[in-house]
């Protein structure tokens, strides 16, 4: 049963974490990618939201009931976050580290009003994932089955997966139409360029509320689902979150290079899941886990550089041109703007005489 | 009929009143229907304060911003931009590289008019409305529709900027320098574009340049700027005689010849 659980955890928790995580990879893609914004505020939210999750699912309130609450919540902090750099000026980096502290406090505050620990026993509460879990466990024991025993020990696995999986392929899908709508593309065209869209009469303020409450309402959806699959709160929880959420974006834009909308949900994704699997090999070596932070730290390094090196060469061979531009993948931004102008020129080289204008 | 009546404006760079730029003393100027004025000046004479006045980047300090008689000095830019079409110097700035330019053009179409959120934002018809527009102007992109506007050149950039200042019939039309960035060529066909486009929907336009030829050649106005005050004014007939050394006395009575004016004899 160990060897099996050994096995299983290795090629199944990558996708657990990956699918749950990968909500927060979306909201990342829309703070970093559509608004331009390096949001720190996620490794606030994230434990706060599992605290939360952790106390009132212990509590025995539904836990849909608390999956809503916590979109919200994450949603009030992202419109937070944007209300400071709007009416406060400051800037977006340090209106997402004061909602970063704020929400952090908030979270201790949860902890110790609950004796620092605050946990719920999965057996007797309701999560999002265990009802299906006993649904299944249910069909089990009417078919009887006689493998009853390994067939619960999947179920918890395979309930986790369909949950999140769902989840995430209906807000994907939300999140698809909703920037392909006029308000949506208004969204898009303030964090690409907001000469232009001020120009063409977009309140970039409102646009950037909206955007960050998005953005924050992923947050808190993959945190209370990541609270109630981890049946506990930890204040710890948000630890290095951001630097999980920026390497799953870089990580599957690296491998997919983006070219369209769809192509970035689809990249961000697909990367979170990737990542975890990295991070599952990485604990192999480090067993006892306290290198795992700096690992991560150091992947998130590698990615950044392999992603420039990849533009570099695409640029030196001259294959990079049509998707330089194109859609919010490839690479740091100021890896972009460096390319843009020689990637312009070298476009006006191929479309010679027609390019006279 | 726009009507700019007395506008002053300083930007304090810090503490220290000396070191104020008085960018706007008292500007006055009346637009007229079918109006093209073209805009003269050295560096720092307050020509683009005087255009990002009005498009509302920033508020005026006294004087009012009348356009048909109505006050529209408190209004933000994004509010203005119903009324007003701006093209700038730099050609990255008027478009989004990212986005195709079905999707640019479709951002600018929505410019002022009353907004469906939830709508989907790329439409059939307006494929077609885009083609039909952007034929006349002859460069072929109406083929490429789906073309992300970053892997256009900057002639074609500003073209597609122009297009998309004009398109939701603006009260006027505001050029800053657009074709400076441009090849001389290039420049010479986009300041065709622009003298077609401003003949045929006769907005009023306003049009800085440099160029002492195109703002002699271009508009049936010409006014010149000169520490925050507008020094020289010439319309019709007085404006169609003058010659670019008419312009260059007038730049060294204040004791500036542009290098502009030098290289373009």
């Amino acid at each position: 049963m160990i060897y099996v659980s050994t096995i299983s955890s290795f090629f199944i928790n990558p996708w657990v974490n990956g699918l749950i995580l990968g909500l927060m990879v979306l909201g990342v893609f829309i703070s970093f990618r559509i608004l331009d914004i390096a949001d720190l505020s996620v490794e606030g939210i994230v434990p706060m939201i599992t605290l939360f999750t952790a106390a009132l699912i212990g509590d025995g309130l539904n836990p849909w009931l608390v999956l809503f609450l916590s979109i919200i919540i994450g949603a009030v902090c992202g419109v937070m976050n944007a209300l400071l750099t709007i009416y406060l000026k400051t800037p977006p980096l340090l209106s997402g580290i004061i909602v970063m502290a704020l929400t952090f406090g908030v979270g201790i505050m949860i902890n110790s009003l609950r004796s620092g620990s605050v946990s719920f026993d999965a057996s007797s509460s309701q999560t999002v994932f265990n009802w299906l879990q006993n649904a299944l466990n249910s069909i089990a024991t009417d078919w009887d089955l006689s493998s009853k025993r390994e067939f619960m020990f999947w179920s918890s696995y395979l309930s986790y997966i369909i949950v999140a999986l769902v989840i995430l392929l209906l807000i994907s899908a939300v999140i698809y139409f909703f920037f392909g709508t006029e308000l949506g593309m208004a969204i898009r065209a303030v964090g690409k360029n907001k000469t232009m869209a001020r120009a063409n009469g977009i309140n970039i303020n409102r646009m950037m509320i909206i955007g960050l409450a998005i953005s924050g309402g992923l947050v808190g959806l993959s945190a209370t689902l990541y609270g109630q699959h981890n049946t506990m709160g930890l204040p710890t929880d948000g630890q290095g979150m951001i630097v999980i959420g920026l390497s799953s974006l870089f990580l599957g834009e690296t491998i997919f290079s983006p070219r369209s909308f769809k192509m970035s949900l689809v990249s961000a994704i697909a990367g979170s899941i990737i990542y975890w699997y990295l991070i599952q090999i990485l604990m192999l070596i480090d067993t006892q886990g306290f290198m795992l932070s700096i690992y991560k730290a150091l992947l998130l390094i590698l990615i950044i550089g392999v992603q420039l090196l990849i533009a570099v060469i695409k640029d030196k061979i001259g294959t990079g041109g049509r998707n330089k531009e194109i859609e919010p993948g490839n690479g740091p931004s100021q890896t972009r703007k460096q390319l843009t102008s020689m990637k312009e020129s070298f476009v006006r080289h191929c479309l010679g005489e027609r390019s006279v204008c | 009929m726009l009507v700019v009546d007395n506008i002053y404006k300083t930007f304090h760079l810090d503490n220290n009143p000396e070191n104020d730029k008085r960018a706007l003393q008292g500007v006055s100027l009346t637009i007229n229907e079918g109006d093209f004025i073209t805009v003269i000046g050295s560096n720092g004479s307050g020509k683009t304060t005087l255009l990002n006045s009005i498009s509302g980047i920033y508020p005026v300090d006294n004087g009012r911003i009348l356009l048909d008689d109505q006050d529209i000095n408190k209004k933000k830019d994004y509010q203005r931009a119903k009324y007003v079409g701006r093209v700038f110097q730099d050609p990255l700035q008027g478009t989004i590289a990212d986005m195709s330019l079905f999707e640019n053009l479709s951002i600018a179409s929505r410019r002022g008019k009353k907004q469906s959120p939830f709508r989907w934002a790329l439409s059939t018809n307006q494929r077609q409305m885009f083609k039909d527009l952007l034929k006349p102007l002859g460069l072929g992109l109406e083929d490429r529709l789906d073309v992300p506007v970053g892997t256009f050149s900057g002639g074609q950039r500003q073209a597609v900027t122009l297009l998309m200042a004009s398109m939701s019939n603006p009260k006027i039309l505001l050029l800053d320098e657009h074709t400076a960035a441009l090849d001389p060529k290039t420049a010479k066909r986009i300041m065709e574009l622009t003298d077609k486009i401003v003949k045929e929907s006769k907005v009023p336009t306003l049009m800085i340049t440099h160029n002492m030829k195109d703002a002699i050649k271009y508009g049936n106005r010409l006014i010149m700027m000169d520490g925050g005050k507008i020094i020289y004014e010439a319309s019709g007939e007085e404006k169609q005689k003058l010659t670019i050394e008419d312009l260059v006395k007038l730049f060294s009575s204040i004791g500036e010849v542009p290098d502009s004016v030098v290289l373009s004899n």
